[in-house]
């Protein structure tokens, strides 16, 4: 089989394409699955640490303003890698020598601080989905149909059953407000 | 904070004056805490943009993660612990069997309702080629028959044939949410890349029937909500939400 370019990873990952993502558990699932078990862990904290890894690319390195030059499997290791650093930091039980060896490995690797910049957007990125599913629905609904390009204020209020444009505002306003407070309050 | 919500989404809507824009620019350099929070806004709008697809990308992964990692079923594993008890205890017993008929009923009702708005318009291929004449018609005949089983062998050959078709990705994911093949059914539901928004609010739609099949209200809800008031799919949706 061809081996996958880093482009075509990156590629289907933010376009959703299933048969390069089939190809990228392909590729990584075992390496990753025996490194875990090497450092003690089970092959369920390598499905996990997989996810999230990837995830953590796709908040980084998707969308406008986002690019990225370096290896994706030299990434998706590095991420998977930090974070398995990080649960067994958390884990009173486990040695810190362990730890200390797993950060040792990884801080050699040329994708750290790309590693490291994905984790923490895919922090803020899941702090802000925790704190957006604590609003309202009717609040959840106005903002997805601003995001989805829907400016008409009218045309809103008429699919939220609302007095007019100018409630419309407002509640917007109340929404986006409501929802800075609740990640000042949970996120920072 | 809140005072500045206004003038923040303003400038980042454009819709400030030059001189307006050049003074909160300004303003923005010499204040550390507007600047942060202008940079919370860019990413709640970020994060609204990517929403759609970062679910469905969890999605994606959950269901391909299976196939490389032997799931450990913690129902199972529950299910064996049970038994034992469950033989010794007959009033956990009687619990349980309360319990199941409740699971039972509620079923019955995520099944009604999937009935009433699984009503699935019927299938018309355009004819591609002579040679898939024959095909296209059994595929028509089995799926507007309801015959979901034969219709997913034949759509599913068709769509090998013709893979950038995506009305009939739809059509066979379709056909496998019919014969229980949820999973399936989901990812081709979410391979749709059409660039006709009908097209890709079709298979929204679908990926929603896909959940009220299985009775994930909370996953189909959230799902409903994200058709925009210009979608032919916003009123069914919307339907579906106050019945739920």
């Amino acid at each position: 089989m061809k081996p996958l370019s880093d482009e075509a990873c990156l590629k289907a990952l933010c376009e959703g394409h299933s048969s390069v993502l089939r190809a990228i558990y392909q590729e990584y699932a075992t390496p990753l699955k025996h490194w875990v078990a090497n450092n003690g862990g089970q092959p369920e904290d390598a499905r996990d640490l997989m996810q999230e890894a990837l995830i953590a690319i796709y908040d980084r390195y998707c969308g406008a303003n986002a690019s990225f030059h370096g290896s994706f499997g030299g990434l998706l290791m590095t991420i998977a890698k930090r974070k398995w650093y990080d649960r067994l930091r958390q884990k009173k039980r486990e040695t810190d020598v362990r730890a200390e060896e797993v950060y040792r490995q990884m801080e050699e690797a040329p994708e750290f601080e790309n590693a490291e910049e994905a984790m923490l957007q895919k922090k803020k990125m899941d702090c802000l989905e925790e704190t957006f599913r604590q609003l309202s629905e009717q609040c959840q609904r106005l903002l997805q149909l601003y995001a989805q390009g829907q400016d008409d204020a009218e045309k809103i209020a008429d699919a939220l059953n609302m007095t007019n444009a100018n409630a419309v505002y407002q509640a917007r306003h109340r929404c986006l407000n409501r929802w800075k407070q609740l990640f000042y309050e949970h996120c920072k | 904070m809140n005072d500045e919500t206004a003038r923040i989404e303003k400038y980042l809507d454009g819709q400030m004056s030059a001189e307006e824009r050049a003074d909160f620019e300004k303003e923005i350099s010499e204040t550390p805490t507007l600047k942060e929070e202008l940079q919370l806004h860019r990413e709640m709008r970020l994060f609204l943009a990517k929403r759609d697809r970062r679910l469905q990308l969890e999605q994606q992964l959950q269901q391909i993660e299976t196939e490389h990692f032997p799931q450990h079923s913690q129902a199972g594993k529950t299910a064996r612990r049970l038994m034992p008890v469950f033989r010794r205890n007959w009033a956990i017993m009687a619990v349980a069997a309360s319990l199941a008929l409740l699971i039972a009923a509620y079923f019955l009702f995520s099944t009604s309702l999937y009935d009433q708005f699984a009503v699935h318009p019927p299938l018309a291929l355009v004819e591609k080629s002579a040679t898939q004449q024959q095909l296209q018609y059994e595929a028509e005949t089995a799926f507007n028959g309801q015959h979901y089983e034969q219709a997913e062998a034949l759509l599913d050959q068709l769509l090998r044939n013709q893979p950038d078709d995506d009305l009939l990705r739809i059509y066979l994911g379709i056909a496998k949410m019919e014969v229980g093949k949820i999973q399936e059914a989901r990812a081709l539901f979410m391979e749709v890349t059409a660039e006709d928004p009908a097209i890709r609010d079709f298979a929204q739609w679908n990926l929603v029937l896909s959940y009220l099949k299985t009775g994930d209200k909370e996953r189909c809800r959230d799902l409903a909500r994200r058709f925009s008031p210009d979608s032919p799919y916003f009123e069914k949706a919307q339907k579906l939400l106050k019945k739920m």
